[in-house]
């Protein structure tokens, strides 16, 4: 049984192929400014990756933003649906999904069977976003990695008062100008990403073992910061910006063993 | 047609042109001979009634007042004043896709985005000379305070009368003598300005009608019961007009005795929805009245809201022989009003009669009472088992609409409810 799963975001599309749930390949790639080129070429290279043709996968789930990108999909599910079940296979004592993706962040909760009964989203604006993670570190002219490295540096971080990330991106600047220490401005940066999602966090209620999915996973300061503000550990899979599309290719086996595939 | 229509929108002669009366009876004259066609009988008599209604507004000749949506219209089809609703306004304005222009025109006088759609879109049509002057701004102070101060501004800005229905928040016989008081002084102050006398009987009247449209209106919730009910969500959110400004009035109760008779044959002729959703839904609070594709969304999906919150009957029997004691009643029971657990006793009765399997609110920007106790909703629901989810919106202005956004949540929801 070969299925596969493409979760098509904002900033990045990732493609995972399973065989009898062992994954033959996990594919991430940039979105771009097309998301129907980036579904087709994520899926392309994977199928590469992996050595099969397309007509061999039997099924194929897309989640993620641009979902409705992916002709060659079977079926559309949300990504809220997707890192749930993702996370729930990579560690069945997960209750608790945080997922910060480009555009939007979630906080999901999950039940003894993996299944979602409540979530969150960011509301409005894109603020506490990989998005905004990605143009504070333009702004400061650094890769997010830098800002991960540079975060422990900091004594106490400024506070990056703004919401909207226009705003808070000319506040950064103004703090360069001032000769604030890039350090500090990070620190700031990944406090105001961590207090919104603590209040997502708190809205839903946390519970059992707290995954964190996602490419915002990746940025070790933003982990080590949640942790404190939460109070608790939080797991942080091999490969967090792939959970989505692996818990598509999950679902996408379940359906089709369901469907006697 | 409404592209032809929009153009006319930002021409001097367009304010001018809505208070000339042949527009309403050409109107009317097309609704009568079906030219426009309506899902039931009784939508094509409301658009009639609304008509007239408008009609009478705008005719300089004739008194008219603004009423906030919570204000007791019973008072004013007792005195045959006509009334004119800003908050139905602009939701008309939004559905035909005008309401950006109003929006505008009030943000450029300094009522900026941070205030209530609903309202902004009023000024902007009053201020861009759309919305007509009233000979007063009527309001009530229970639920919507936002109402209340707008209509206190624009009637000093226009040196008009406000006058004010003060509505405590606890239910007892003090608060029913503080309204039933407060109501008389009103009538007697719309008399002095419209020169209108008050006739007793016109009230007792009014308050027939109310109670002969309070019964036809559980009657139709009964009927909304039928597992394959044909009456949608967005046909019930429609009859919201009349909620909002006909309760008093023959008109209201002839249209909802002709809805609830319709309703009767279509289910008797199994001229209703062939199968039963996937999932039952129940809609707290407005809808976005802008083009939107939420409810049509959800049908596609397998999941139909059954009932709506705005449309449940709240209050107790009225009493034409205690005309003003039983609008002051209806008052203070509002569902929606003083602690928060009177709604949400409300909310599970009306989850548990139409057996939903979950719950959407829709959190509207203006509407502070409606999204300041989300959390205790949700929490109470939940110990329910009811899943809920709160889309976060405007239901006037569609800057603030994010579909995909919308979409993502909706489809979360019902992967959920699956």
């Amino acid at each position: 049984m070969l299925v596969a799963g493409i979760d098509i975001g904002s900033l990045s599309t990732e493609v995972v192929i399973l065989e009898k749930g062992k994954i033959l390949a996990e594919i991430i790639i940039s979105t771009g400014a097309n998301s129907k080129v980036a579904a087709e070429k994520a899926m392309q290279m994977a199928l590469e990756k992996s050595g099969l043709a397309r007509d061999k996968l039997q099924y194929i789930i897309a989640t993620g933003y641009g979902r409705v990108s992916a002709p060659f999909a079977h079926e559309k599910v949300t990504e809220i649906t997707c890192h749930g079940r993702g996370a729930f296979y990579l560690d069945a004592s997960v209750r608790t999904v945080i997922d910060i993706g480009g555009q939007d962040s979630k906080v999901i909760r999950l039940n003894s069977r993996g299944k979602v009964v409540d979530f969150v989203m960011n509301e409005k604006c894109a603020a506490g976003t990989g998005r905004f993670l990605e143009v504070m570190a333009h702004a400061l002219e650094i890769d997010l990695p830098e800002m991960s490295r540079l975060a422990p540096l900091a004594k106490k971080g400024v506070t990056i008062s703004s919401m909207c990330t226009v705003f808070a991106e000319s506040e950064v600047i103004s703090l360069i100008a001032e000769g604030c220490p890039r350090e500090e401005i990070v620190k700031g940066i990944i406090a105001s990403v961590v207090e919104r999602t603590v209040s997502m966090a708190n809205r839903v209620g946390l519970d059992g073992t707290v995954m964190m999915t996602g490419g915002v996973a990746k940025n070790a300061a933003v982990v080590k910061a949640l942790q404190e503000n939460l109070g608790l550990k939080i797991k942080v899979p091999q490969e967090p910006q792939v959970v989505g599309a692996l818990g598509a290719a999950l679902l996408a086996e379940e359906g089709l063993g369901k469907r006697g595939g | 047609m409404l592209e032809l229509i929009k153009k006319y929108i930002n021409r001097e002669k367009a304010p001018e042109m809505l208070r000339w009366p042949v527009i309403y009876t050409l109107g009317q004259a097309m609704v009568r001979s079906n030219l426009l066609r309506f899902p039931y009988r009784a939508t094509a008599l409301m658009v009639e009634y609304g008509l007239e209604e408008t009609k009478k507004v705008y005719n300089r000749r004739l008194p008219f007042v603004w009423t906030s949506a919570f204000f007791p219209t019973e008072l004013l089809h007792a005195l045959g004043i006509p009334i004119f609703s800003p908050e139905v306004a602009a939701a008309l304005a939004a559905s035909f896709g005008f309401q950006e222009h109003f929006l505008k025109e009030a943000e450029s006088r300094w009522w900026g985005r941070d205030n209530c759609s609903f309202h902004r879109c009023a000024i902007g049509g009053l201020f861009s000379r759309y919305y007509p002057l009233p000979s007063a701004f009527c309001a009530s102070s229970h639920l919507c305070e936002g109402a209340v101060l707008m209509f206190s501004s624009l009637a000093r800005v226009y040196n008009r009368p406000f006058l004010l229905l003060d509505v405590p928040v606890e239910q007892d016989d003090d608060s029913l003598s503080y309204v039933t008081g407060q109501l008389w002084q009103i009538i007697s102050s719309l008399e002095e300005i419209t020169g209108i006398s008050f006739q007793h009987e016109k009230l007792q009247e009014a308050v027939a009608n109310a109670e002969g449209t309070r019964r036809v209106l559980q009657k139709i919730n009964e009927l909304r019961l039928h597992p394959y009910s044909p009456f949608t969500a967005k046909e019930a959110f429609n009859f919201l007009y009349l909620n909002f400004t006909g309760l008093g009035s023959r008109a209201m109760l002839r249209v909802y005795e002709t809805l609830a008779k319709e309703l009767e044959e279509r289910i008797r002729e199994n001229n209703t929805f062939k199968k039963p959703p996937r999932f039952k839904l129940l809609w707290l609070h407005l809808p976005p009245f802008y083009r939107n594709n939420i409810l049509e969304y959800l049908e596609e999906k397998g999941a139909r809201v059954v009932f709506e919150e705005f449309n449940h009957v709240y209050w107790g029997a009225m009493d034409a022989s205690r005309p003003l004691e039983s609008i002051a009643g209806r008052m203070l029971s509002h569902f929606s009003y003083g602690h928060i657990s009177r709604r949400i006793e409300i909310i599970k009765e009306l989850a548990a009669k139409y057996d939903v399997d979950g719950v959407i609110h829709f959190s509207h920007w203006g509407c502070r009472q409606s999204c300041g106790s989300l959390r205790i909703i949700r929490d109470s629901l939940q110990k329910e088992g009811l899943p809920f989810l709160v889309l976060d919106g405007d239901c006037v202005d569609n800057r603030n609409y994010a579909p995909g956004q919308v979409q993502t949540r909706i489809d979360g929801f019902l992967e959920m409810l699956g």
